[in-house]
């Protein structure tokens, strides 16, 4: 019994393909032998109105299969401002928007994520919510179904069956939480679901053979998930609390999982994610064995905004051992006491010392992260942020000079749930808009870029976030108005989501107010683990500016999931490393020595050296060359870089889907095929290097070509079955057709072709209604030829084309429908005659025909 | 599979003791129902019923046919490299196949 998922996610393909849940589901879904997971993501607004128009309803990636045939589509929510997309995608695939609406030969729609923190906004268009970690619940679900089909249940005892399952939420079985409406407060808050988590971090759920996406997405690097859960204990962060425990890989399952993830993608970027992957108890050592693994081959690391606290020179030079884009660092607020407020117990010093560093290191650009509108906010707080970033700006010009080091980021504060703040207000609009106003005038210094996120998107993300059941009819009303992808500044229409509030009876400013203690909050009805009552406990501490200290050491703080270790599982610590004491950041000295001090003094107690480097770093430096921690296979691009560089150029053709990639985006998928292929590639030097490539001029998107070019340099033999192996890593219609090497070392020809063969027709189909144009065209094409031969004959040639010299000949192949040949050359200034210009302004042929025509390149030739 | 824990068969053995299958027992109704806070008139390729191209290679032929319309082209083609493909055959097995 086969059972099909579509993973869909709310956004475009860029966004949802650099998600790392929807490829760990999509491997694990798709280890099952009769389980199919397929792909779908929300096309723009363009696309989707000549879908409509067509009446093509969404279709999965993999397999082009409408949406509405999958046995489940499971949307994935990271934002609330994609929720918008979700009715949007509903609809484009022809699916009841609503669940009640829902009949037997509808797909179940089930959604998760961090945004099930409170489902309830989406409750009237999802039918299952999967509430907390999804890997080993998916499998559940899909075995339920599976033997639920089997049974032959109904739909109705299909949701039944699900809501019994742990960590399952269903709205139409569960009795809805009690509604937000306020005569029906105080309540008695009451649970219904149980957060799941699944206990430790196996490498089984990650996959070392992720897809290769074909244009650029945002995070377009091999990604691999270092620890889930924080304990750092941000009063503002919502995944903080709901992705309680902290859960670490271990280091030789991290090496393991990316050299293969390398090897299985070409990618030359490696991200460690977690919510705070300096806080990744073996990051030092990590970081080490990866540097002294990868940077040889020219693969980069990269980390996720970092505490301040947590950087240090060693790490630096780890991570910037191939590139160095910039550092990111979240302060989150520009003054000490708002600091502590949020409990992200970061000086200023500390913070200046990082970003010193960081500049020493080599780094040319510090981005920072702030927040404005937090709860106690004043006037006073915003000038310190202002005299944060000029102090930064400060430090990188004398540093680095004179150039633009200090990107500031500000967003506004969005209470959430499941937060010590989730009873505080979103801060009034007129406040934060006056405060972002104020940063705009004031960060006006030359070495700094002050970039923010429009506070009204912010005021929606707040309705959205704390909305109740209700919240779902001014989605709907929105989207029927026509809000689409919120999360872009370009799409986003408050006006339109006000107006959908209006029409739906509802007061915004109801769920941005400042909430009543004792009142049952929409979201109550899960339990997370973290109790209310240590929410309430934060809460306090945070207006008595008293810190909570991280839990992670052992320490437990009674936030209600077991402290202790019963529940943390860190990394293990590899023995060669424990036994030569080199891990800042190991178990065993924090618990011996320091068990009884408060972090603070733990920190404290490593003394600190030149340049923040702590003691532990200093006897890390100095015995790095001792350090053989895992048994990672060195590759040998040190004895490749002695090697002469012999230069090759290899012959592809472009047609099929992929005539509808970009020339970089072709050029990034053949650099990977030549990665994962083993092509022992020549790298430019220099700060950010790369394949040295010349490729032939690029063909506009769209065309089909069979004389396509990549020249490059070799530092060594070509690999056997070399074009077997490429075509193997490619995607359909981009093939190679040969290797060889190339004499002329030095010179790149193939940038400078002489001139180009083309074909052109139009498909039978398509002609309808242009066929008295066609026919007129090709009398002109009959024309054109006549005069050619003319001219080939000594005579005078007559064209009304200034473009006629460049015209070497032309001939017609077949009738139904014929075939148009031309070969033009270069102009004086080396550009070919593009097929299009050819097409309307040599053959005066309509731009509306000429633009049905598919053309090909045939030949090239070069100098 | 090394992380089943086997829950989906206790749901299904604790529904099936409970016997609620022999009599189909309506869903409960939305919150807020009664105030009728929807516009019926929301479903609109639902409405317009079945897409006009019926079998799904056609969808795929003349899905591919669409693309050069949009921006950003490259977005909708899939076959990425590593991309999973099963022969699950057209509509195989889902459940619309079995329904109609």
């Amino acid at each position: 019994m086969q059972v099909r998922f579509a993973l869909a996610f709310p956004d475009v393909y860029e966004i949802g393909m650099s998600h790392n849940g929807i490829r760990m589901l999509y491997h694990i879904l798709n280890r099952i032998d009769d389980v199919y997971a397929e792909r779908v993501f929300a096309p723009w607004v363009d696309m989707a109105a000549v879908f409509q128009s067509e009446g093509v309803p969404l279709l999965s990636l993999e397999t082009k299969t409408p949406i509405r045939d999958f046995d489940l589509v499971g949307f994935s929510l990271q934002a609330e401002l994609t929720y918008i997309n979700i009715p949007y995608m509903l609809d484009l695939a022809g699916i009841p928007l609503l669940s009640q609406d829902r009949r037997e030969g509808d797909p179940l729609i089930c959604a998760g994520g961090p945004c099930t923190a409170n489902p309830e906004p989406l409750a009237d268009f999802i039918d299952f919510f999967v509430i907390g970690d999804g890997e080993e619940l998916v499998v559940e679900i899909v075995d339920l179904c599976r033997n639920a089909r089997r049974e032959g249940l109904k739909r109705w005892q299909t949701l039944e069956a699900l809501a019994k399952l742990p960590g399952v939420y269903v709205p139409q079985v569960h009795q809805p939480p009690t509604p937000w409406v306020p005569e029906t407060r105080p309540g008695k808050p009451f649970t219904l679901v149980k957060r799941r988590w699944v206990e430790a971090l196996s490498p089984d759920f990650y996959s070392t053979k992720p897809i290769v996406p074909v244009i650029d997405i945002i995070q377009d690097r091999v990604s691999v998930e270092v620890m889930r859960g924080c304990t750092q204990g941000c009063r503002f962060c919502q995944a903080g609390y709901w992705y309680r425990p902290t859960r670490e890989l271990n280091v030789d399952d991290v090496m393991r999982l990316t050299s293969e993830s390398l090897k299985n993608t070409g990618n030359r970027e490696i991200g460690l994610l977690s919510l705070s992957t300096a806080d990744y108890s073996q990051v030092e050592c990590l970081t080490k064995e990866m540097a002294r693994a990868f940077s040889k081959d020219k693969i980069s690391i990269s980390l996720p905004s970092l505490r301040a606290d947590m950087f240090s020179v060693s790490l630096a030079e780890n991570v910037g051992e191939v590139k160095k884009n910039g550092f990111t660092f979240a302060p989150e607020a520009g003054s000490v006491r708002m600091r502590r407020f949020i409990n992200k117990n970061i000086s200023n010093e500390e913070l200046f010392q990082s970003i010193e560093t960081a500049y020493r290191q080599g780094w040319n650009l510090v981005k920072l992260y702030f927040m404005i509108g937090l709860p106690t906010e004043t006037d006073a707080d915003i000038r310190e942020l202002v005299d944060l970033i000029r102090e930064v700006g400060r430090i990188g010009k004398k540093v680095k000079g004179g150039q633009k080091n200090v990107n500031a980021s500000i967003g506004t504060f969005v209470p959430k749930s499941f937060t010590p703040f989730q009873w505080d207000r979103f801060e009034d609009l007129k406040v934060t808009t006056e405060r972002l106003n104020y940063l705009k005038s004031a960060v006006r210094f030359p070495f700094a870029r002050l970039k923010w996120h429009n506070p009204m998107e912010g005021f929606i993300e707040g309705v959205l976030s704390r909305g109740d059941r209700r919240v779902g009819r001014a989605i709907l009303k929105a989207y029927q108005l026509g809000c689409r992808f919120d999360a872009w500044d370009e799409m986003f229409n408050f006006n339109l989501w006000m107006k959908a509030f209006e029409e739906s009876g509802l007061d915004p400013h109801f769920y941005n107010r400042d909430i009543p203690l004792n009142e049952v909050l929409p979201w109550e009805f899960i339990d997370i683990g973290v109790s209310k009552k240590f929410l309430l406990k934060e809460r306090e501490r945070s207006y008595e500016q008293v810190q909570t200290y991280d839990c992670k050491w052992g320490d437990c703080r009674g936030c209600g999931i077991p402290g202790n270790y019963e529940d943390i599982k860190l990394a293990e610590v590899p023995e060669q490393v424990a036994a030569e004491s080199l891990v800042q950041l190991s178990l065993a000295p924090f618990r011996a020595a320091d068990a009884a001090k408060p972090p603070e003094a733990q920190r404290a107690s490593v003394p600190l050296v030149q340049g923040g480097q702590t003691g532990s770093e200093v006897s890390q430096s100095s015995s790095a060359e001792a350090v053989n921690v895992l048994t990672v296979q060195p590759l040998s691009v040190v004895e490749r870089a002695a090697l002469p560089a012999r230069p090759f150029v290899m012959h592809y053709w472009k047609e099929g889907p992929a005539r509808l990639l970009s020339h970089l985006n072709v050029m990034q998928l053949m650099e990977r095929a030549m990665i994962r292929s083993e092509f022992p590639l020549r790298f430019t030097e220099g700060f950010n290097p790369h394949p040295k490539f010349a490729t032939s001029p690029a063909i506009p998107l769209g065309m089909s070509s069979h004389s396509e070019y990549i020249q490059f340099e070799l530092r060594g033999e070509l690999p056997e079955n070399a074009v077997a192996r490429m075509n193997a890593c490619l995607i359909e219609g981009l093939v190679v057709q040969n290797i060889v090497p190339f004499e002329a070392k030095g010179q790149w020809t193939i940038t400078q072709p002489l001139q180009a063969t083309y074909k052109a027709w139009i498909e039978s189909e398509q002609i309808n209604g242009e066929a008295g144009a066609l026919t007129e065209l090709m009398g002109r094409v009959n024309d054109l030829i006549n005069h050619l031969c003319d001219h080939y004959k000594g005579n005078d040639f007559y064209c009304s084309s200034k473009d006629h010299e460049r015209i070497v000949d032309l001939w017609v192949e077949g009738d139904q429908p014929p075939r148009l040949g031309f070969t033009v050359s270069v102009n004086q200034n080396g550009a070919l005659l593009k097929p299009r210009d050819f097409l309307e302004q040599v053959l005066q042929c309509p731009p509306d025909l000429a633009r049905k025509f598919l053309v090909v390149k045939e030949t090239v030739s070069f100098q | 599979m090394p992380f089943h824990s086997g829950f989906a068969e206790t749901a299904m053995i604790d529904w099936h003791q409970s016997g609620e299958r022999m009599t189909h027992r309506p869903l409960p109704p939305i919150a807020n129902l009664d105030r009728s806070p929807y516009n019926p008139v929301v479903n609109t390729m639902t409405q317009r019923g079945p897409a006009v191209i019926s079998p799904q290679m056609e969808f795929k032929d003349k899905y591919f046919s669409l693309l050069e319309k949009g921006a950003k082209p490259g977005r909708y083609i899939g076959g990425e490299p590593n991309m999973v493909l099963k022969d699950f055959g057209p509509r195989a097995g889902s459940l619309r196949a079995r329904v109609s």
